[in-house]
């Protein structure tokens, strides 16, 4: 086995209590499912000295699906987005995007905040300390050069979340609280400007401060869906995938976004692929005209399994793939 | 016996450890607690290949909780389990030679001081250049890897010439000449490898996870110095070896030293990096072909050569380099055949035994090639190998001697199962057959080290309940090697498995067995049991005939008792019976042993291929190749294997349904890799990529029963020749769907693309 390293559990019972837990504990962490943390707690990737269990608190539980929008609390498990007939029916690509993160007992586990939260993953980084300390370690923690790309100044590591391009697709806005100094401190964003280009940084989250929850626009006429590559049928994290979402009005395209993770150290939207969707005419040609420019702004390297190339080979197969099925397939 | 109807042969037998295993009842090693048990650990090399100068204990035996700390210095006696190779220590002693190599050890109350203590190890070391391709081990004579290799870091070379090759060559209508690779493997066991030891009145007992437990037994008694008689090695329930657990292995030194240094019992659990690590898996082989044929498709003469990185240790590799020759001369008839093989060292974890050992990398790139000529010559993939195949009890070109063989209709009955006739050709772009035939040994024709005894013992004895107890040797390691021996022990008696006791693979109470590998379980300890227990039916019908005065020919015994011709009122249950034997004639005891007969061929290396008897098979895949993606599915596979009798068909299945798996992740997901640096790529079960249930097609046995003269009840081996057809009935079928030949294993969908966009 491997050991987990010595921490403090905090049970918080509700929201105020778990941010005034992690406000005093400045090197506290919080936990959901812990499918992912602790794994990497045991290879001595993140030393906190007490983990806050966010599982108590009521006000992350939340799953509320009205005709003007959605809810969902970060601490829902990614089983039951999975499985709700209604995220189903409306927000499809997310559903999809749940049902392909790792596999079903992870998903039992696992939570949506905790996904949206996911570190960046590289093969020279999610390693025992053994391993890494044998290659003399990576920028992304105790190294001095991205073992990745040793010329760039930057960390790599990939953007591995699988709800995340779905929610982005679906024009999600995340809610972020958190308390500094005793006050209760809140903001909303757009989920793709939650994220930062930067496999160290990852995110916009400040210390202390934690996803509450995701808001979803209203779904009426969406068409949307979520496609993963992955080299096995289970379990596996993404080596590219695609979230696409948009309405059709009039017999054309309307609203489309398009998202693309695990090519790049946060979500990519793939706005070339957009503006040729957005206003046109389902035509045959269109899909493969879209899908072309989804990588454009992607910047693959080589730390997982496949070439950067052949993984933004398939972004374009999966992106005109889903395409071709959205546009044949009817409005919920 | 044999002529008669079987009671319990063939039928579905409960396994003897199914329940326990699956409610979690059954004890593996880590399961085992001892009072006082210290928990222990290894440090590891993080250098590829370096020399040590020194190590400094000081500080982690000054560390609270430390109880003992142990470096190769403790046991500097070299072992490894062939005695020509011979080149490991419990712990390095001077050098280490790969990434995660053993330093040292430590043992501590609990597992997280144990891991401080690692830290607090301080060792010096002179970093040595490494090599890890093995084109360049051949010839780099400025390091050497291990100082004994005569000529660069080549550990071992072998040349063999059997029938004229020449004229074999000078024959034939049509010469082919091919290259292939197929990368490395591992086992990848649920049960990560886990040993407990403990020193006690001058006595050392280790239960250990091991598919070996007497060769370990010898091994531990040389390396530390111990009387025979003062080891024991007890082998508890084991979670899949697969050849992984098949050799003495540095965690059970390790904690035996500990625990004689610290007096107290001494747990090493392996983590699963340590697993991968620790390897012993397949050999990546570089291997060129050059076939002749004759325009009907014929064989005249074959010529093969492999080059095997075996790593940075000796292991099985010596027999793996002759068994990747040796092992080309069937199912097919070859009648001139060369080979010239080399295993070179490199700065890996070492390559040894793995599921179909030696014969799997070179299976899959001879039917591939045969494949190529039939293509070549317009001849179906099908009729080649029917034309060719070998016929039951002849010899090979290398003396090896087939028995019973159903090669041809493992052949025939694949093919129409799948219909082969009807559809080869005909289904739509992207799909495609592939067919591949292969065939195995059940187990060795010689010990690993040389000896006149036995190669399986068993013991048998009924006691005063009717209940028979079966003590081997042999190692249960998931196969159902326990249950194999109560169904031949209530066979052979007539009474019914579940009055069976089975104990197995205690040195000290059970008759000496050489372990489960190379197949030899069934066959070897399978004949041993049937001997053994025949000596019990024949001791309880004598006394039962000498009782009633009847001859033995007219009794028999059965699960409710033994009658007595014409007289109801007298028949016995099994119990009585057994209470009148021991009666007459004290404890009612047989005892059995099993050798191959001496088939060694008269040639240097002609120890090493031949067996007592031959599996055979023939797997048909149907595959399906997305164009775009370069990605392979594959929806069905057929594998028909002649295990000469299916004893318990359920298990059968369930070996060729295991052994088809690995075939198909070796060839689609599983990459044994490394950085250039020496780290490997993937030393979790997250991203070193086992197969999970979505990866699997539907995969459809056929038990092939030819019946084999000198096999327990005529069975033959099952496990292991069931995975060698599987590779290259895959890649066949990708040609056949998409016209490209892979000559690279595994194969990725970018190899598959890269090969599409060449064939334009």
């Amino acid at each position: 086995m491997m050991v987990l390293p010595d921490f403090r559990l905090m049970k918080p019972s509700s929201l105020s209590e778990a941010l005034s837990a992690l406000a005093e504990n400045p090197a506290a962490m919080p936990v959901a499912g812990g499918t992912d943390l602790l794994v990497s707690m045991k290879q001595g990737l993140y030393n906190p000295t007490h983990l806050v269990d966010l599982k108590g608190a009521p006000e992350l539980q939340n799953i509320e699906i009205r005709e003007d929008g959605a809810t969902l609390g970060a601490c829902v498990r990614l089983s039951q987005l999975k499985n709700h007939p209604e995220i189903r029916k409306r927000y499809r690509a997310l559903s999809q995007a749940a049902d392909a993160v790792a596999s079903p007992p992870l998903q039992n586990r696992g939570t949506l905040g905790g996904n949206v939260c996911l570190d960046t993953r590289c093969y020279y980084y999610n390693q025992s300390y053994f391993w890494r300390q044998s290659l003399g370690f990576c920028l992304k923690k105790d190294g001095p050069v991205c073992r990745a790309a040793p010329a760039a100044k930057r960390c790599f590591a990939n953007f591995s979340a699988d709800t995340v391009p779905a929610l982005i697709a679906l024009g999600a806005r995340v809610r972020l609280v958190g308390a500094r100094e005793g006050v209760l401190t809140e903001r909303e964003l757009p989920l793709e400007e939650f994220f930062i280009e930067d496999g160290i940084k990852r995110n916009v989250l400040l210390p202390g401060e934690l996803v509450a929850d995701l808001h979803l626009p209203a779904a009426q006429n969406l068409l949307s869906g979520y496609r993963k590559y992955r080299q096995r049928g289970s379990i596996d994290y993404p080596l590219v995938s695609v979230a696409i979402a948009f309405k059709m009005r009039e017999g054309t395209i309307r609203d489309a976004r398009v998202a693309v993770g695990a090519m790049a150290s946060a979500p990519v939207l793939a706005l070339e692929t957009m503006e040729v969707l957005e206003g046109a005419l389902p035509t045959a040609e269109l899909a493969a005209k879209a899908a072309d420019l989804v990588a454009k702004r992607t910047k693959p390297v080589k730390n997982q399994a496949g070439s950067p190339g052949h993984r933004r080979h398939m972004a374009q197969v999966m992106c005109r793939r889903l395409l071709e099925e959205l546009l044949d397939a009817k409005p919920h | 016996m044999m002529s008669k109807e079987f009671q319990w042969i063939g039928k579905p037998t409960l396994r003897y450890d199914g329940v326990a295993k699956v409610t979690g009842q059954a004890q593996y090693t880590d399961d085992l607690r001892l009072p006082g048990m210290l928990v222990g650990k290894i440090l590891r090399s993080p250098h590829a290949h370096a020399r040590i100068r020194s190590i400094d204990l000081s500080k982690a035996e000054a560390l609270p909780g430390v109880k003992a700390v142990a470096t190769g210095q403790d046991a500097p006696v070299a072992y490894g389990i062939l005695p020509v190779s011979e080149d490991e220590y419990a712990l390095a002693v001077g050098k280490v030679r790969f990434v995660g190599d053993e330093v040292a050890a430590v043992a501590a109350v609990d597992e997280e001081t144990a891991v401080r203590a690692l830290s607090l190890i301080e060792v010096d070391y002179e970093v040595l250049p490494a090599i890890f391709d093995p084109h360049e081990a051949m010839v780099r004579e400025d390091v050497k890897i291990h100082e004994e290799t005569r000529v660069a870091n080549i550990e071992r070379k072998a040349s063999l010439s059997f029938g004229d090759v020449e004229a074999g060559f000078a024959a034939a209508d049509y010469i082919r000449e091919d290259s292939f690779f197929k990368g490395a493997s591992t086992h990848a066991p649920l049960e990560t490898q886990s040993a407990l030891a403990h020193f006690r009145d001058g006595k050392l007992t280790i239960w250990t996870a091991t598919q070996v437990p007497h060769y370990l037994h010898r091994y531990l008694s040389k390396v530390l110095g111990l009387p025979q008689d003062r080891v024991r090695v007890i082998k508890p329930a084991l979670g899949g070896g697969f050849g992984g657990k098949g050799e003495p292995l540095p965690l059970e030194f390790a904690a035996s030293i500990l625990a004689r240094k610290s007096g107290r019992p001494v747990k090493i659990t392996y983590t699963r990096e340590e697993v991968f690590l620790t390897h012993r898996g397949r050999h990546p082989m570089y291997m060129k072909l050059k076939t002749g044929v004759k325009k009907d498709g014929r064989i005249t003469a074959l010529h093969f050569e492999s080059l095997l990185d075996g790593g940075a240790y000796g292991s099985y590799g010596v027999v793996t380099l002759y068994y990747s020759g040796q092992l080309l001369t069937g199912p097919y008839v070859i009648p001139a055949f060369s080979f010239t093989a080399a295993r070179v060292h490199t700065n890996k974890p070492p390559c040894g035994a793995q599921r179909g050992h030696g014969g799997v990398q070179p299976r899959y790139a001879f039917e591939v090639h045969l494949d190529r000529i039939a293509t070549d010559l317009g001849i179906d993939p099908l009729e080649i190998r029917l034309k060719n195949a070998v016929e039951p009890h002849t010899r090979t070109v290398n003396e090896l001697r087939i028995t019973s063989c159903g090669f041809r209709e493992c052949l025939e009955r694949s093919a129409e199962e799948i219909s082969w006739k009807e559809r080869k050709g005909k289904l739509p772009k992207g799909r495609g057959l592939g067919i591949a035939g292969g065939f195995y040994l059940c187990g060795a024709g010689l010990p690993i080290y040389f000896n006149p005894m036995h190669h399986s013992n068993v013991r048998v004895e009924a006691d005063r309940s009717g209940r028979v107890t079966v003590f081997s040797g042999a190692s249960d390691i998931g196969q159902g090697s326990d249950t194999m021996l109560a169904l031949v022990a209530a066979e052979t008696i007539g009474i019914s498995p579940e009055s069976v006791k089975v104990v197995s693979a205690d040195t000290d109470t059970t008759p000496v067995d050489l372990g489960s590998y190379s197949s030899r379980v069934t066959f070897m300890a399978g004949n041993a049991c049937h001997a053994a227990a025949l000596e019990v039916r024949n001791r309880v019908l004598t006394a039962v005939a000498e009782e009633h005065g009847v001859t033995i020919d007219q009794l028999d015994i059965r699960p409710q008792g033994v009658e007595v011709p014409g007289e109801p009122s007298k028949a016995l249950s099994f119990a009585e019976a057994v209470m009148l034997a021991e009666a007459r004639g004290g404890p009612v005891c047989g005892s059995g042993g099993y050798t191959p007969p001496n088939l060694a061929g008269k040639y240097r290396g002609g120890g090493v291929g031949p067996s007592p008897a031959y599996s055979f098979g023939a797997h048909v895949a149907e595959v399906e190749v997305d164009t775009e993606t370069g990605e392979v599915r594959v929806l069905r596979l057929v594998a028909a294997h002649d295990l000469g009798r299916a004893l318990n068909p359920p298990a059968a299945e369930g070996q060729i349904e295991g052994a088809v798996v690995m075939g198909l992740a070796e060839t689609l997901l599983e990459r044994y890799e490394f950085l250039k640096t020496g780290q490997h790529e993937s030393p979790s079960l997250l991203e070193y990529k086992v197969p999970t249930a979505l990866d699997v097609p539907a995969i459809e046995p056929i038990l092939v029963e030819s019946v084999d003269p000198e096999g327990p009840f005529g069975a033959k081996e099952c496990g292991e020749g069931s995975l060698h057809p599987s590779i290259p009935a895959i890649v066949n079928a990708v040609y056949d769907a998409v016209g490209i030949w892979l000559h690279e294993a595994p194969i990725s969908p970018e190899a598959v693309l890269k090969a599409l966009r060449q064939k334009e």
